[in-house]
């Protein structure tokens, strides 16, 4: 037997190397070389080593058969109970699927839903209570400046677009102002939104420290002042004339 | 009782499936040995073994409805979902050092009393070391040293396992066991901690 050949021997011979190398051919060569006698005295301690590690695996512990059968019969229980199954077994392919792709449209929906409305929120010219008031104004007929502009969402709008600087708010129309009687100065802003029905008149007579700077300037001498106020609604003086000014 | 003996581990396991106590002991007894002493020079921990086994047999109740036996035996199968555990518990156990002495009283709770104790605990001592030594081998070494001197399987057996051709295993055996000879030679210029000279040893 040459060198070559016993490593090669001792490839398919670990386990019983003990056995094998005491005999025969191996022993022979074994005893006229000394690298081989060195190698075969390594396999052999590598042989025992293994043979030590595969005896302290043991056996089994019974209770480790005990919880495996318990286990086993309580994926069986599960199986047969059909609640149970729904909880605890796994879920169909299928049936993730299709939870994928009910999720998917909800989700759709949802964004759909929320850019319709900010879409709406935009196209209004003003909110939607200012037509509640625009309806009880009386006097007047409705303007459609008021009129609040419904538009249905189009796919444009709902798509997201680079924002931009808000449109700047429709001023309000000259003849929306409420025009107060002549010689009436304006003691408060008045339109048919914050003046919406007839005022009333009432004559005052007031002191001249109450009158404008520029008034009272001009007649200082003068101690009271008669002058009609003309009033809301609300009781909110809306506009003034002075009638006489006594000296 | 029935006798399961000429039923093939694919029968086996669908009777199992299908609620037959008896068939599914029949596999359990087939299989669990070679679970069971796999997982256990692979993680060298006993309970991380008991832990592989009764996983194993867990999920082969739960993936068996997918073992087709023309793609291989149910022991190759079963092989797969153990390997993959070993690994999920070498990957959490990896952060872990284990306590020194722990894994050589285990192996002292099951060795033979009629030893001499200080010769069980050098024994033991150079089991560990072994162990360590296979456990340092990179793993497509380590896996055939495992299955082929450890679980004892052929050589065939372990190239089914391993998916792999024969030449393959045999070439990466006999190359894994040159290095184990190295390292047993470092080892073994080393002295134990505790020497197997009796008890006089041990006060000296």
């Amino acid at each position: 037997m040459t060198c070559k050949e016993l490593r090669w021997y001792f490839e398919d011979h670990l386990r019983d190397v003990e056995v094998r190398s005491a005999r025969g051919a191996v022993a022979e060569h074994v005893a006229t070389c000394a690298d081989c006698a060195q190698f075969v005295a390594a396999q052999r301690e590598l042989g025992r080593n293994l043979r030590h590690i595969r005896e302290a695996a043991g056996q089994v512990p019974e209770s480790l058969d005990t919880s495996v059968l318990l286990n086993y019969r309580r994926q069986m229980a599960d199986q047969k109970d059909p609640r149970r199954v729904s909880m605890s077994g796994k879920f169909h392919p299928r049936l993730l699927w299709a939870f994928a792709a009910v999720a998917a449209g909800l989700v759709v929906a949802a964004g759909f839903l929320l850019l319709s409305r900010h879409s709406t929120t935009n196209a209004v010219v003003y909110p939607a209570s200012t037509e509640a008031k625009t309806i009880s104004v009386k006097e007047t007929p409705r303007n459609p400046a008021f009129e609040v502009q419904r538009t249905k969402p189009t796919r444009a709008a709902g798509r997201r677009m680079r924002p931009t600087s808000p449109e700047p708010a429709p001023s309000l129309p000259v003849h929306a102002v409420r025009l107060l009687p002549e010689g009436f100065r304006s003691l408060m802003y008045c339109d048919e939104l914050s003046c919406p029905q007839d005022m009333e008149m009432i004559r005052v007579q007031l002191p001249s420290s109450a009158m404008p700077r520029q008034v009272s300037s001009f007649i200082q001498t003068s101690r009271s002042v008669t002058a009609d106020v003309l009033v809301g609604p609300d009781g909110i003086a809306r506009g003034i004339r002075f009638e006489e000014i006594e000296f | 009782m029935e006798n399961f003996d000429n039923c093939s581990d694919g029968v086996l396991l669908t009777r199992a499936l299908a609620g037959e106590e008896p068939a599914f002991l029949a596999l359990y007894q087939r299989l669990k040995g070679g679970i069971f002493r796999y997982a256990f020079y692979m993680t060298g921990s006993r309970t991380a073994a008991e832990e592989v086994t009764q996983e194993v047999f867990l999920m082969l109740l739960k993936e068996g409805g997918s073992y087709r036996e023309n793609r291989g035996e149910v022991g190759a199968f079963a092989f797969g979902i153990t390997r993959n555990l070993v690994r999920r518990i070498e990957r959490r156990e990896r952060a872990y050092e284990p306590l020194p002495g722990d894994d050589m009283l285990d192996n002292l709770a099951g060795s033979d009393e009629r030893e001499p104790l200080a010769a069980q605990v050098a024994r033991s001592q150079v089991t560990a070391r072994v162990q360590a030594a296979i456990a340092s081998l990179p793993d497509h070494y380590r896996q055939p040293v495992v299955l082929c001197d450890l679980c004892e399987l052929s050589y065939e057996e372990a190239a089914q396992r391993l998916r792999c051709a024969v030449g393959t295993v045999r070439s990466r055996l006999n190359r894994a066991h040159h290095l184990l000879a190295q390292k047993l030679e470092t080892l073994r210029s080393r002295r134990p901690d505790i020497e197997a000279t009796g008890t006089e040893g041990c006060l000296i």
